[in-house]
Order: C-alpha cells, then structure tokens, then sequence
C-alpha cells in the first residue's frame, strides 16, 4: 500500500473483514491464533513490544469502527476524550491538547460550544465525525475505517464520505476502507480487495476490478449490486463458509457455478491477470 | 407504572438520607444535646439506678445509674465511626483489586477469586470475631474487623462489572487509538463501574452497624464505659426480667433506625440507577 493510497476491503459478513482492520492494529482479543505478517514502513508489527505498538495506534494507524453509537465512554465528556487521547502519546499540558481537539473538531465542522457535552448528546452522524476527529487529531498516516457509514442514514453517509476524500487529498492520507458497499468503494478507493473466507480473492484498480473483473466471486458481487434498473434481485447461493473447517481447495468451489474437480483438491494461488490485478482462480484465464 | 416505582424509590431513599443525617447530626452533635453534658459520656451513678423514663431522665437510667438518652446519643459516635471505618476501607482495598482482577483477567483473576471466595465462605459474624478476637478492642479495630467481611462483597461486584464494562466497544476504541492499560482502567472503566457501587455501599453499611452492635454483645467489641448500643444492650438484657425494658428498648431503637435508614437509602438507589444503566447500555 502506498502512501496517500485507499485501497477498499470488500466482502460478505462473516469473510473477515474487520478482523483484518483489528489485526492491522493488534487488538485482536488475547490468545487469537495469529499467522501472516504485516508490514508498516517496513516494521513487522507483530513483532513490535506492547509498549513500540500502543504508540503506532492512534499516533501512525487509527481506526474507526462502524458503530459510533457505542465507541464513546458513555461519562466521558467530548473534551475528555480528546485530552485522554492526545496526553497518552505526547506530553503536553491540557490546554494545548485542548486547542487541538478544538481545531480537529472544527475541521470535522463540530461546534466549539458543545465540547463539554457528553456523548449521548449527539446525534449518530456527529459522534462518527467525533470518532474521526479523535482518530484524526494526532495525524496518523494511515486510516483504518471498518465500515464508517453503516449505521448512518445516506446523507449523513454522504457527509462522511466527503470528509474522508478531503483528508485523503489535503493530507496524503492512506486509507483502508473496509466496506460492504461497492458503491462506496468506487467513489473513495483507488485500489480494491475483494476477500472471502478470510483471504484475497482479487486485488486490482477500481477501474479494472468493476468493470473487468477476474475471480468468479467478484463478478457474482457486481452482479447482486442494486440499480436502478434493477428487475431482479441476484444474490449468490448459499452461505458464507464457516472458518472453523473451511472448505478444502479454493474456498469459493461449493458456491462457484463454474466450480471443477481440481477446484476442491488445489487451492488456488494469487496469480497476475492484468498488470495491477491479481486474482486466486484456477480458470482466471478463461474469464479475461 | 414505572414512574410510580421510580416515585417510590425517591421517596425512599431521601427517607434514609434524611435518617443518617439526623444520625450523623446526632453523633456530631452529642456533647451538646446530651443533657448532662457536664458528666460526659462516661458518668457514673448520677442517680438511682434502673429509674423509668422520667421528665429529668428522658429514657430512664440504667444499672449503674448512667442517662439512657446520654448514653444513646453518645453511642451513635460509636456505631456511625465503626461503620464507615469498616466500609470506606473495604471499598478502598475491594474496589482497585476487583477492578484490576476483572481487567487483567487469566490466571491472575482466578487466584485472586479464590482467595476472596474463600474468605466470603465464612459466616461473616464469626469471620469478624475472630479478626476482632485477633486485633483486640477499640473502635479502629472493630472496624478493620469489619472490613475484612466486606472486602470481598465490593471485590465481586467490581470485578464482575469490569468484567462486563471491559467488553464494551469504547474500550476497544480507546485501545485502538493507543490508550495505556492503565488510562483503560482507570478513565474508562473505572467510573462506568463505579456506578454499581452506592448501592451496596448503604446496603453494606446498614449490615455493618448490625455485624458492630454483635460484637459489642458478644463482648468482642466495643468495652465498657464507651457508649455503644449493642454493648449497652448485652449489658441490660440481665435486667429485663426485673421489668426494665427501656434500657434495651432504646439503644435497640436506634440500631434499628439507622439499619433502615440505611436500607431505605441502598434500595431506593437501588431502583432507581438500575434503570438509568439499563437504559443507558440499551
């Protein structure tokens, strides 16, 4: 991922999606069976001390979550949240952590005047802008949003998405976009990773992944979208696999209409269709 | 229907707020509304013993000859000092334990449950005599006494609640914006749990004046010549066959009131934060 990319995570509930964006920041719940690496600035994270990893969350990585509703500490006022924020990274006094969660939330257009309110004050689409200002306020180079507009209705989901493409552009922000919504995805992402069953299943350009796409599953994703001249409604048989026993080979074969034997014996690696696209099917070249 | 609940309990607890000012007024106020204040609390043989309540002897006088009324206003120094001895400090060391026990969790919170666990098994008046049996007498030392049989009440329902606040989705953001172990605790989880805890404060209290005036009757607590309502009472109790009720009738009184009040205070709280944290987790 580059710096000042956005890239969007796109799946099914349950294909592991969020559990990615908690494992970016390492607050996976204790004894989590953890395999893989991520790199950040080319530090493996995993290895990093408690101490070396509490200081990249909220300082380098921040992370917002999909329900704002309940991400605030219900007797905390806004400011305290901010001053709590700010002074576990960095020694200042309050009222200079004071001004500058004064200035976050006024860029995420939160009034001055009700910093001393308390969370249940607000309105769902303000405290998500809260949560933003929060994540934002010491400049982290890379977001991590897990679904940010979910629980907000289509304008304040509207307002959002704004805000976020403004940050991308006025700080060179990476951003990953963790999302059930393609059509978000097309608006906000540069690059999209389609996941299922807790893997890649193609990665490529916006551009490529929706209008040429790859992997099987992709396509049946596209198709299921609603338009307006939607007539019918597809969706893709069956349910998302339980990854406790995955299923063997390609995790897509028992949901796959063009499944073959060798779908169910060999799990298909991650192969280059197109320049920037790379897709996990066995038969990719036949849909090119 | 809710509303009249509500109604209830607010009408309760200020009832027993309204009880434990007056206690405290009177504990305050005792060598001023005692009407021998020249003699003190510990006076002997003004009169005659065993008198029947009179105009100069509001509550009669006892064996030795000592004022009820003096005695019962006096004694309440001693029940209100024992109490909050014994419950502040088991809420000083009950609630960072619990709270660290709940937060930290593993292996830690289970040696940590086992001991207080343990310690909750005894029958809590025969735990407290044999600390008070330990220590020796005195008021400070009743009240550690006291203390020890409460500790792992405030433990539980600490640790319990941080076991469920420790869950909540802000704690998690909070982690995920860098926020030290200790800040979780302490700024996030602390308060969110302390909300539990007025409840079972007056609710303890009212059982520590009556775990105190036990004691005092089984002769483990407070001694002679310090005024206390349970000792007074063990005291007189050889008496009431002869027919002299009001030596026990009123330190009896006043260990009842106060324990109402108490409870009054507790359920009332009771009824009405239960609801506010339920609509507030909803």
């Amino acid at each position: 991922m580059a710096d000042g990319e956005s890239i969007g995570i796109v799946g099914e509930t349950g294909s592991g999606k969020s559990t990615l964006g908690k494992a970016v920041l390492e607050i996976l719940p204790p004894r989590t069976k953890v395999s893989g690496h991520i790199f950040f600035h080319g530090k493996e994270l995993s290895h990093l001390d408690r101490e070396r990893i509490r200081h990249i969350r909220g300082e380098e990585i921040a992370l917002i979550f999909q329900d704002p509703m309940t991400r605030l500490n219900p007797l905390m006022t806004i400011e305290n949240h901010f001053i709590e924020t700010i002074r576990e990274h960095q020694r200042v006094s309050r009222q200079e952590a004071l001004a500058r969660a004064e200035t976050a939330l006024a860029s995420m257009r939160v009034p001055k005047s009700r910093i001393q309110n308390y969370p249940h004050e607000f309105s769902g689409g303000m405290r998500q802008r809260i949560m933003i200002a929060l994540a934002l306020v010491l400049n982290p180079s890379l977001l991590v949003a897990d679904e940010p507009t979910t629980s907000l209705d289509v304008i304040v989901e509207a307002q959002i998405l704004e805000i976020l493409e403004d940050l991308k552009r006025r700080y060179k922000m990476s951003l990953l976009l963790i999302t059930h919504n393609l059509g978000i995805v097309a608006e906000v992402c540069d690059r999209v990773a389609v996941f299922y069953a807790g893997k890649i299943v193609e990665i490529g350009s916006v551009d490529d992944i929706f209008n040429r796409p790859v992997h099987p599953y992709t396509r049946l994703l596209l198709q299921s979208i609603i338009h307006l001249s939607t007539k019918e409604l597809h969706s893709i048989d069956g349910v998302p696999p339980d990854l406790v026993s995955p299923p063997s080979g390609c995790r897509f074969h028992p949901r796959c209409p063009y499944a073959q034997p060798m779908c169910r014996e060999k799990i298909p690696p991650l192969e280059q269709f197109r320049p920037d696209q790379l897709a996990a099917c066995h038969f990719g070249k036949d849909f090119l | 229907m809710i509303e009249k609940r509500r109604t209830l309990a607010g009408v309760m607890s200020w009832i027993g707020l309204g009880i434990l000012v007056a206690f405290v007024l009177i504990a305050l106020l005792a060598p001023v509304l005692a009407p021998y204040p020249a003699q003190g609390p510990y006076a002997q043989f003004l009169t005659p013993p065993n008198q029947a309540p009179s105009f100069n002897h509001l509550m009669g006088t006892d064996n030795l000859g000592q004022d009820v009324f003096s005695r019962v206003l006096w004694g309440a120094q001693t029940s209100l000092e024992v109490m909050a001895i014994g419950v502040i400090l088991a809420l000083a060391v009950g609630f960072p334990v619990g709270l660290y026990s709940g937060y930290v969790g593993g292996s830690i919170d289970k040696a940590i449950l086992l001991v207080m666990d343990s310690v909750y098994a005894f029958p809590g008046l025969l735990l407290a005599a044999l600390v008070a049996a330990m220590l020796g007498k005195g008021a400070f030392n009743i009240g550690i006494a006291i203390t020890v049989i409460y500790i792992p009440l405030y433990y539980r329902v600490t640790r319990n609640q941080t076991l469920s606040v420790r869950e909540e989705t802000y704690v998690e953001a909070a982690r995920s914006l860098g926020a030290k172990p200790w800040t979780i605790m302490w700024v996030y989880i602390a308060y969110n749990v302390l909300i539990t805890i007025p409840v079972i404060f007056a609710l303890s209290a009212a059982d520590a004046i009556l775990t105190a005036a036990g004691l005092s009757y089984l002769g483990l607590g407070i001694q002679l010549p310090t005024p206390d309502w349970g000792l007074d009472l063990s005291v007189a109790q050889q008496f009431l066959a002869d027919g002299v009720w009001w030596t026990t009738f009123f330190p009896g009184l006043m260990i009842i009131l106060l324990t109402i009040g108490l409870s009054f205070l507790g359920e009332g709280l009771n009824d009405l934060i239960n609801p506010l944290l339920k609509k507030g987790r909803a």
